[in-house]
């Protein structure tokens, strides 16, 4: 999907949905707010979707524009649920859409994927991408009602097709956390090596120096000499002693201190996967056509819009 | 793995417009495009602002993932202003906001316009200003919020659509029920910004109203807030924690010091002070006795609010003063005046000078000395130029060039930059750790903002701060009594308005002070009136560490930042 054909096709049928006036004056489209949606949006505004025609109090709509947000922001707070008039399914048939996130330790990936359980088959078909039904506006503006436990016990019989591309989808992210954790891993083991050679590199100098006076005091004759070599042996078995024993608490501190830094860096680097359903959709006729069978959508009586009520309207359900 | 949304079958929404539910599956897909730029316009101030990464992710957040309606609600000192700065410049260089309008506390009015222009090139009318014409007449508009909330003002305001409304201080707005809210909710503006250190002062329904303002119906209404995150009536503890989190995270910033990194190194106060000369006290008692005199014929005049204040700081800044009210029509006291000039041109020593020559000998670097009055900067000049010091003067009748050579020359060669209150504002000295305050201003904000010049982010020292008093005067009083009291001198940056807020008092603590010190009959009537007010400001300061905790114990639940990681 091309992105920024679908964001000025969202915009342009989202403002459509609130009754704003909308007029086009060559690729820049001056919208004027229904009076409920003022103090949310202002009064008016001049939008394009041509980053070329950026100039003073024109928004560009792309990406991250803060308009955008807003509105984006307003329209995620609609009713997930919906009895959609569509010819591409018999009624009766669901469809859900899902937003996959899968979580490695460097970044989020997300995927959209879609469900379609049609009607009188009990095999879910899963897709790609947000349902192509969403393409076009719908056939027809009427809110029905329906049978929503059927929506409800749909969902059962998709999950686990739609777990199954979850975790099809996350492996990338697996793989990325896994050498991430390896890596990780690796400079803490060479960390903790460093340190244990110090002590051992010290423990030889000491050992070394000890030899050394050892091979002294056997040849010395000189009386005074060999005192004060006795008194650095002992200074340096000491010093060794002394050595050893930190050592010994060191190897424990750093030990503990290993298994803690590998929980840490494990939890750090475990990989992720969020599967959000954000809608569920049950299919039914177009209101001017004949339905193909008999679902249980019943249509709402006419007036039961509430598409002018206003600010409570957009962030209903928020 | 976790699975979410299932829950959208238990709470049963009816189902939804086709039309409606559409939109709603497009703007979650879309909501996931990643956004191409940055931001736009950093070139142009990037090298007056050392930039900081929570505050570009916060002006980023704030644009493209907050709609650009949001309460920044960084700990004090972590620069919210310039947060808000950026979002400012990105929304005007995107030709996205032209009506502006600023509401802060009166007392900040300046700071705000000084930093604006400073640092981001971008101009701004106040309502102080003399060619102010009113709430409708000029495009970017910064005034104090209780300016604006005036009748007449009010339906100025409203009365126009404005393209970006900043709230300074927004817990300002933490009931509904004033009139400051009642304005500001009535505003229609396509972005918002709510700045505030404590979104939460007593009980959680603050962040209700708060939250309510930037995005009505983001926490349901005022009922069904208290049912789903409220654990107790009073409004003090929550329950929910983690979808409010979810919720808080769509309109509230909050950068935490301990996660920025930027923890600010620790103040040294030190007070030096002295026994003055005969001559100097005489002069003191003459001019308590003037004073009170006029004020009781009189009432209050700035004049003598004036003269109260330059009693503190030299004989030259006194001197003038005195004549300019000999000059004038609005006193009559001629022959007292004159003896009164006689008197301060006949003192040769100044003790307070002398001390600061003592002292700047033993500073062996650059430092900072603050004196509201231009008399006594030149005094103080002569005074460092006779000790063979390089000493700089700044002051607010320097062309902005002038400006920038004289803080340049302080930086690369000069020992003593010489600075009176008027145009320091908005200055960022953290390259010199010593302050010294030759003369206290009665306004604890102006003091915090002398302090602030150099105690900000960026400051790699210690920061010493040196007042220097005459024994048993005023200002010895001032200093010692209800500047300590509320630990003036060593509160975190922006504290300070937290402290004074809660005097809840519409009179400031200059004009307080200043009314005590004139309405005295004698020294005892003095003492106990200053007593009070120094009960009063514990009264404010232990409200302050109340609404500090409260607001830490709030928000410690909550992980809205902008650092990585944090």
């Amino acid at each position: 999907m091309d992105a920024r054909a679908s964001l000025q096709r969202f915009v342009l049928d989202y403002l459509d949905e609130i009754g704003a006036e909308i007029r086009d004056e060559g690729g820049v489209h001056a919208v004027l707010f229904p009076t409920g949606f003022r103090r949310r949006y202002g009064r008016e505004r001049r939008i394009t979707f041509d980053p070329e025609k950026r100039r003073e109090q024109v928004e560009v709509i792309e990406a991250g524009s803060p308009f955008l947000k807003l509105l984006l922001t307003d329209a995620k707070a609609w009713g997930p649920l919906s009895v959609y008039p569509t010819d591409a399914y018999p009624a009766g048939s669901r469809f859900y859409t899902f937003q996959l996130e899968a979580y490695s330790s460097a970044r989020k990936r997300t995927r959209f994927a879609w469900a379609l359980l049609e009607w009188g088959h009990n095999e879910p078909v899963v897709h790609e991408g947000i349902p192509p039904v969403f393409d076009a506006r719908p056939a027809d503006a009427a809110r029905a009602s329906g049978d929503l436990g059927d929506l409800r016990a749909g969902l059962d019989v998709v999950m686990p097709a739609i777990e199954g591309m979850g975790r099809a989808f996350a492996q990338e992210a697996v793989a990325e956390s896994r050498d991430a954790f390896a890596k990780s891993m690796e400079r803490v083991g060479d960390y903790f090596k460093s340190l244990h050679q110090d002590t051992h590199l010290e423990e030889a100098r000491i050992r070394k120096r000890l030899g050394e006076i050892q091979s002294k005091l056997y040849f010395t004759e000189d009386g005074l000499r060999e005192l004060k070599l006795q008194r650095e042996q002992e200074r340096l078995t000491d010093e060794l002693h002394a050595l050893k024993k930190k050592h010994t608490q060191a190897q424990e501190t750093m030990s503990g201190e290993r298994v803690k830094q590998a929980d840490l860096l494990r939890r750090r680097h475990e990989p992720k996967l969020r599967i959000r359903l954000i809608a569920a959709t049950i299919c039914r006729a177009p209101k001017a056509a004949r339905p193909q069978r008999t679902t249980q959508a019943t249509l709402l009586p006419v007036g039961n819009s509430d598409v002018a009520s206003g600010e409570a309207a957009a962030a209903g359900g928020a | 793995m976790s699975v979410e949304g299932l829950t959208l079958f238990e709470d049963a929404p009816p189902p939804e417009h086709p039309s409606r539910h559409r939109l709603r599956v497009l703007a979650e897909y879309l909501d996931t495009l990643e956004p191409k730029g940055a931001l736009v316009a950093v070139s142009q101030y990037k090298d007056k602002i050392s930039l900081y990464p929570h505050q570009v992710n916060a002006a980023l957040r704030v644009l493209a993932k907050m709609g650009g309606r949001a309460i920044l609600g960084d700990e004090v000192g972590l620069g919210k202003t310039i947060e808000a700065g950026i979002v400012l410049k990105e929304l005007v260089a995107r030709g996205l906001a032209e009506s502006i309008l600023i509401l802060t506390p009166a007392n900040l009015v300046g700071q705000w316009r000084v930093e604006l222009e400073d640092k981001f090139g971008e101009a701004f009318v106040t309502h102080e200003d003399a060619d102010f014409q009113g709430f409708d007449a000029h495009p970017r508009i910064i005034a104090s919020i209780d300016t604006a909330k005036l009748e007449e003002n009010a339906a100025k305001v409203l009365g126009r659509d404005w393209d970006l409304l900043i709230v300074d201080e927004a817990h300002y707005l933490k009931s509904r029920s004033t009139l400051r809210y009642e304005l500001v909710s009535k505003i229609e503006s396509k972005y918002f910004l709510g700045l505030t250190a404590t979104p939460v002062q007593n009980n959680l329904r603050e962040l209700f109203n708060l939250i309510h303002l930037v995005r009505p119906g983001l926490l349901g209404s005022a009922r069904t807030f208290d049912r789903r995150f409220l654990a107790d009536s009073e409004g003090r503890r929550l329950q929910n924690v983690s979808e409010l989190q979810e919720r808080l995270r769509e309109v509230i910033i909050r950068n935490r010091r301990k996660d920025t990194g930027l923890d600010f190194p620790p103040r040294m106060v030190r007070t030096s002070s002295a026994v003055g000369n005969e001559k100097e006290y005489e002069l003191h008692d003459e001019l308590r006795d003037f004073i009170s005199k006029q004020y009781d014929s009189m009432g209050f005049q700035l004049s003598l609010l004036l003269l109260q204040r330059e009693m503190a700081s030299s004989p030259q800044a006194v001197i003038e003063t005195l004549k300019r009210m000999q000059a004038s029509s609005e006193i009559v006291a001629g022959p007292e005046i004159d003896e009164l000039i006689k008197l301060a041109e006949s003192m040769r020593k100044v003790t307070k000078a002398d001390l600061i020559e003592k002292l700047a000998k033993g500073f062996k670097t650059k430092f900072l000395v603050y004196t509201q009055f231009r008399r006594t900067q030149e005094l103080l000049i002569q005074r460092f130029k006779k000790l063979g010091l390089n000493a700089i003067p700044f002051h607010g009748e320097l062309s902005p060039g002038r400006r920038r050579n004289a803080i340049e020359e302080f930086r690369q060669s000069a020992d003593v930059l010489v600075l009176t209150d008027s145009g320091s504002e908005g200055l960022n000295l953290q390259f010199c750790h010593v302050v010294v305050n030759y003369d206290l201003p009665w306004n604890p904000m102006r003091v915090e903002q002398r302090i602030g010049r150099v105690h900000r982010i960026g400051q790699a020292h210690d920061v010493l701060i040196v007042n220097l008093s005459l024994k048993d005067t005023v200002e010895d009083y001032v200093l010692k009594i209800l500047y300590d009291k509320i630990r003036l001198f060593e509160v975190a940056i922006g504290e300070m308005d937290l402290i004074l807020s809660e005097l809840e008092s519409g009179e400031s603590l200059e004009k307080q002070v200043f009314e005590i010190l004139a309405k005295s009959k004698n020294r005892a009537t003095q003492k106990r009136k200053l007593a009070s007010l120094k009960r009063k400001l514990s009264q404010g300061v232990q409200e302050a560490e109340k609404v500090k905790k409260f607001d830490a114990e709030v928000f410690s639940q909550f992980d809205l930042g902008t650092v990585e990681g944090a």
